[in-house]
């Protein structure tokens, strides 16, 4: 192996299943393979422009792989089916306060729900966070406190149904 | 606890997971056949340019296979043998006319036709283009498949506006001629093909794919001149005699290749990267022009004489013979006289060795042409 497909595969190795994940929560599994297959096609294509760390750069590369290959109302449908999942939750987490929060956040928003995972479940600083969905800091500091206030209400009110998802559209792209 | 903690605790489990190996495997695969672009020596010409250079560099031809291809064209008549027709073969047919130029005449008559175009501008730099690579291929009976694929590229005139590769697999189909030896071997609509090192393959499908797209500036500077990205701004204020732009392009040679880090002798790198202006970027006529002199000026560029290019159009072509890892190759550039075009880019065998050495000299191994490179109002979108 070349030096180059090396360091792709040990970044693969490295950021795979993040990735995947970061699609899971934003449109579902139905799609998610082929959507990480796409990011780290281009990923190898544009290998010279990849960033340390990798992370924030192929979320948002998978990020537009989702925004413009991938149909709407597919997306819609695998999304819809993903939190009806989290909204069910499985036998063990019925009775865990895992159950509340993630029903929780089932209910949020597109956007709300995005910048919350992109923190607590993927681990981001708001700076990488914020490269990610194509804002500064600041303005990504602002909508993390608005959601997390969002969640902390939908926790306590945990209202039963879940929002359909709404696909909206982006806000600036990651270049 | 607070949400947010409550949030963090409740982490599924599969972002911990582990990706199972057969998806691994795969999902690597795709993405290292795809061709490499470079930001640092090649901000923009993902598929062949020089690509085609590196094409003959074992790794890189590796990487190429599934992706890049020439248009739909079924690489023009003739075939022969190889099934691969010899587009301006080094034993073309000359008229009697071209055959009496040098090649170094050929590109000032090129030269002087470009000075002649006119001026001209638009939102964006529109470059439409198939391209083609070929391929040993088969089980039981060996034979030629060419890769076939199409490639846009909108490059925004001002910074502001975002620039575009849109790419396309078009298929894999046997070349000309190979249809017989396709059939004998099963008329299989996928092979497997060697990538890199022994250990990977990757297979490939008859089938085209869909276009996809992709965002390439890089803080406006889209285009990769002679080993650093250039703005828009510094293609139209590029020097307009051959002196000051063959001085200009020289500045950027460091003794390796646009590609790699492989020895490149400043010849070949200025032939290179000369052909790359030519090929790909909205430079002023005056500009084209002194390119086509800095071309002129190259040893060892011969004259093919009047050739017809994969897409049918009829050319003359001169061509410079190159050696690499693989071999020896020629690279050739297959020009309109009248307008000093740069139709087809293409590397054909001459001496192939290794991975290429199933091809008979005069065998296209690769091959970009061009359809369209012009400015326009339209935008990617409409």
């Amino acid at each position: 192996m070349t030096d180059d497909s090396q360091r792709f595969t040990a970044m693969y190795d490295e950021c795979r299943q993040r990735v995947w994940a970061y699609v899971v929560s934003r449109a579902g599994r139905q799609i998610a393979d082929e959507v990480v297959s796409e990011t780290f096609a281009i990923a190898w294509r544009r290998f010279d422009d990849v960033p340390e760390p990798a992370l924030p750069w192929l979320l948002g590369v998978s990020r537009n792989v989702l925004r413009d290959n991938i149909r709407a109302e597919i997306k819609q449908e695998s999304l819809a089916r993903e939190l009806e999942t989290w909204n069910e939750g499985d036998h063990a987490e019925r009775v865990a306060e895992r159950f509340a929060v993630v029903r929780a956040l089932a209910t949020l928003s597109e956007d709300e729900r995005e910048i919350l995972i992109l923190v607590a479940w993927q681990g981001l600083s708001p700076r990488d966070a914020a490269r990610v969905v194509g804002c500064s800091p600041a303005a990504f500091r602002v909508r993390l406190h608005r959601a997390r206030k969002r969640l902390a209400q939908a926790v306590e009110g945990a209202p039963a149904i879940v929002n359909r998802p709404r696909v909206r559209s982006m806000h600036k792209e990651w270049s | 606890m607070n949400p947010m903690d409550e949030l963090r605790a409740a982490r599924p489990a599969y972002y911990d997971a582990q990706v199972d190996e057969t998806t691994r495997a795969g999902e690597l695969a795709h993405a290292m056949a795809q061709p490499r672009r470079t930001q640092s020596r090649k901000a923009w010409r993902p598929v062949w340019g020089l690509g085609l250079a590196g094409a003959a560099a074992a790794t890189a031809v590796a990487v190429t296979v599934s992706v890049a291809g020439g248009g739909g064209v079924g690489v023009g008549a003739g075939g022969g043998s190889t099934g691969v027709t010899a587009l301006g073969s080094p034993g073309a047919a000359a008229t009697p006319e071209v055959a009496r130029l040098s090649a170094k005449q050929l590109l000032l008559v090129a030269a002087e036709s470009s000075r002649k175009t006119p001026v001209a501008e638009g939102a964006y730099w529109h470059r439409e283009s198939t391209s083609g690579v070929a391929q040993q291929v088969g089980t039981k009976v060996k034979y030629v498949v060419n890769t076939l694929g199409r490639a846009q590229f909108w490059i925004a005139s001002t910074p502001d506006r975002p620039s575009y590769w849109v790419s396309q697999n078009l298929g894999t189909k046997p070349a000309k001629g190979q249809e017989d030896a396709w059939r004998q071997d099963g008329s299989p609509t996928n092979w497997k093909i060697q990538v890199g090192t022994k250990r990977m393959s990757v297979t490939v499908d008859a089938g085209s794919g869909k276009p996809s797209r992709d965002r390439i500036d890089v803080n406006g500077k889209v285009f990769d001149l002679a080993g650093h990205n250039a703005s828009m701004a510094e293609l139209r204020a590029l020097p307009t005699t051959a002196e000051g732009l063959k001085r200009y392009l020289l500045k950027g040679y460091q003794g390796h290749g646009t590609e790699a880090n492989t020895p490149m002798d400043a010849d070949a790198w200025l032939f290179q990267v000369t052909a790359g202006l030519l090929e790909d970027m909205p430079v002023k006529p005056a500009t084209r022009a002194a390119a086509y002199k800095v071309l002129a000026g190259i040893d060892g560029v011969r004259n093919l004489g009047q050739v017809t290019d994969a897409l049918g159009r009829t050319a003359t072509g001169v061509g410079r013979t190159e050696t690499w890892p693989t071999g020896r190759f020629e690279r050739q550039l297959l020009i309109d006289p009248d307008t000093g075009a740069l139709l087809t880019d293409q590397y054909v065998a001459v001496e192939p060795r290794g991975e290429y050495s199933w091809a008979k000299p005069g065998t296209p191994i690769n091959w970009t042409a061009t359809i369209k490179a012009s400015w326009t109002d339209e935008t990617p979108d409409s």
